[in-house]
């Protein structure tokens, strides 16, 4: 119960100071522990000018338990699965490894950081992660091809994964 | 579903996402409603939400998670949790502080320090954090967390502000049956009423709780809005005439001018427009000017008043004191025969201005005095300070009485302790005196005993010499005392008294 104040707060946060390259969207007024993230890649990075769209999901036990962060966007990526619901793979949001004391804005600008580089050593695209390593040119290929198909143009958020994942938003708020 | 909070809701235009996550923040954030407890609910919030408490304490605690704090906190005061300034913060053996609801729930969920993951046991592991902590925490500025009081104050009393006085806290409702709540000014006299009980709408037909009768006029009631005849606005019923005053943009009302003669009478939005180039302005504001300069003469004017007043009192007085004087002098003159006769003790006041009369106020007459109080006060004056000067006197001459008492009694003394030493030469002398009378005494004595034992003896025992000669002293050992004592006799003085 506790949850729904500290996001309240992260959200004011974020909406008084806008972090860059990010924006934050509610798809549902009534349900706060849902959060629509859009994410510009950076310059630097090969899915540049992409535009990525994520689904945080805060449990009832945030901060004590880290937010569920998924990438809406299709993503050719060695660290984010290759499918419409990409889970990530980031230390920083294991459950052994999530503190508290970490901010969803940190959060997301790790995962910024993880766009500009990958980390093959800790993947969940075996394949992509092969590819990354030994023939980097054809890799980047794939992710220009896969920023192209997917990241262009305004950012869809699949409204069937948004509905289930409001669904389980739903079971988890008291 | 609740009709819309505001007339003008519907009207507004579609939202930027920033606005609009903002305007979710204030009016329903955060959705899930925590306990009832903990969130300060507005007055419709309080019709639904009975206190799930079970004691139902006095008053609702205040959530300090959802303050509103007037400066940016520093980083270093948030608690790494809530990331909200600390409340009643502990610090852990490790050395982080949080604030100890926080540090309780994260222990609950994985028993190490939310920060490094140290291992730490609830309570055991806490400790108070440094008082400066405490101190900085106090000094900030908060917003009263009840909704509708604006007031603000530093931490430390927002307390006091919300317990005591803020109009807007949620109390118990006066009705001891009632089980809900109600803002503290809501409470009326006689403080047994329900405010909860439901009334029936002057404008339609819901039943309406009496404490929220107003804010149903204002935004909920749909019978109580008309259409304003001049503007063809939709107007809540009990404030037409406060638009048609203030609000409404075609009623017709003069230039705020028209006391400097603008003759300017049309619908409000087009005088409105008028006002701002009407040449009667500067005239306008010379006549405010004007009477601004009025009111300041008025008041100088009377500030001079009251101070002729106070003159010609002051003069008045001192005249009658004069008066009052004069009167005295010839009044003493003609007393004095009086006076001399007077008993001893009035002899006192030989010095005093007022001595004649004073005689004369035991047969009342008063009348050479302008008021008998005055002269009696003069009198107690003067009587006091005599009295003053006599106990100095006395304590004076006490002094001076000791002080010669103590000289004559000095000499005597010596002269005693010099009686005392030669009585005691004197008693030496006569015990010496006796001594030696005595001795010769004995020598005589023992002489004439010793003359005629000898006598004896010479027809006797030797032996039985030695025997009668045993009472007397063996002149080996008298012999010198006596011998001595007699040279001294022969000197003709004794042995010279012990000087003292």
């Amino acid at each position: 119960m506790s949850s729904s104040k500290r996001i309240t707060k992260e959200l004011t946060d974020c909406t008084n100071h806008p972090p860059p390259n990010i924006s934050i969207s509610l798809p549902s007024d009534s349900n706060i522990s849902l959060w629509h993230i859009t994410l510009s890649a950076p310059a630097e990075s090969i899915y540049h000018p992409g535009k990525f769209g994520l689904i945080v999901q805060f449990p009832v036990e945030y901060p004590f338990k880290p937010p569920q962060i998924t990438f809406a966007t299709r993503i050719y990526h060695p660290n984010i699965t290759n499918e419409s619901n990409g889970s990530i793979c980031l230390s920083l949001l294991k459950t052994d490894n999530w503190k508290p004391s970490t901010k969803i804005v940190t959060v997301l600008e790790a995962i910024r950081q993880l766009l500009v580089e990958p980390q093959p050593d800790d993947p969940l695209e075996t394949r992509i992660a092969e590819q990354y390593k030994n023939e980097r040119k054809e890799f980047e290929k794939e992710a220009k091809a896969y920023v192209n198909k997917y990241a262009k143009g305004s950012v869809k958020f699949n409204t069937a994964d948004a509905a289930g994942s409001s669904t389980t938003g739903g079971e988890g708020a008291p | 579903m609740p009709p819309p909070n505001t007339p003008e809701e519907g009207l507004l235009p579609p939202q930027s996402e920033p606005s609009r996550i903002a305007s979710i923040l204030t009016t329903a954030a955060p959705p899930p409603p925590t306990s009832s407890l903990e969130q300060p609910p507005s007055p419709e919030a309080a019709d639904t939400a009975a206190p799930s408490s079970p004691e139902d304490p006095a008053l609702l605690e205040i959530d300090y998670q959802i303050l509103e704090y007037l400066d940016t906190v520093d980083e270093t005061l948030l608690c790494p949790v809530c990331k909200t300034p600390f409340h009643s913060p502990v610090t852990t053996t490790c050395g982080h502080t949080f604030c100890a609801w926080c540090i309780n729930q994260a222990l609950d969920i994985q028993p190490t320090c939310p920060i490094d993951r140290q291992p730490l046991t609830k309570t055991r592991d806490y400790h108070r954090p440094p008082l400066i902590v405490k101190d900085q925490l106090d000094r900030l500025k908060v917003k009263c967390p009840n909704k509708g009081c604006d007031h603000a104050c530093s931490r430390e009393h927002l307390d006091s502000h919300y317990e005591r006085r803020c109009e807007y806290t949620m109390v118990r409702c006066p009705d001891t049956k009632c089980k809900k709540r109600i803002a503290r000014r809501h409470v009326q006299e006689p403080a047994s009423t329900c405010m909860h009980r439901e009334v029936s709408c002057r404008y339609c037909d819901e039943k309406v709780a009496l404490v929220d009768l107003n804010t149903h006029y204002d935004f909920l009631c749909s019978g109580a809005t008309t259409k304003c005849s001049a503007c063809e606005a939709t107007v809540v019923l009990h404030r037409m005439e406060k638009h048609c005053a203030n609000d409404c943009p075609d009623t017709q009302v003069r230039c705020k001018w028209h006391i400097a003669g603008c003759k300017v009478h049309d619908k409000r939005f087009l005088v409105q427009e008028h006002e701002d180039g009407c040449p009667y302005e500067i005239i306008g504001e010379l006549l405010k000017q004007r009477a601004e300069d009025r009111r300041i003469i008025d008041n100088l004017t009377d500030r001079l008043v009251t101070l002729e007043t106070e003159r010609r009192e002051h003069q008045q007085r001192r005249a009658r004191r004069r008066e009052l004087s004069r009167q005295a002098t010839n009044a003493s003159r003609g007393a004095d025969a009086i006076d001399l006769s007077a008993p001893d003790p009035s002899s006192f006041f030989f010095d005093m201005e007022w001595r004649p009369e004073f005689s004369n106020v035991g047969a009342s007459e008063n009348r050479t005095w302008g008021s008998p109080e005055d002269y009696m006060l003069a009198r107690f004056e003067r009587l006091e300070s005599r009295m003053e000067d006599l106990s100095k006197q006395v304590v004076e001459m006490d002094a001076h009485q000791s002080m010669s008492m103590l000289q004559q009694i000095m000499p005597l003394n010596q002269q005693l302790v010099e009686l005392g030493s030669k009585v005691g030469v004197l008693n030496m002398h006569t015990t010496w005196l006796m001594n030696m009378q005595r001795h010769n005494h004995l020598q005589q004595r023992s002489g004439a005993a010793s003359a005629s034992t000898s006598g004896l003896a010479n027809s006797g025992m030797s032996s039985s010499n030695e025997s009668n000669n045993n009472p007397v002293r063996p002149p080996s050992e008298g012999g010198l005392p006596y011998r001595s004592t007699s040279r001294r006799n022969s000197d003709g003085r004794g042995e010279p008294p012990p000087r003292l």
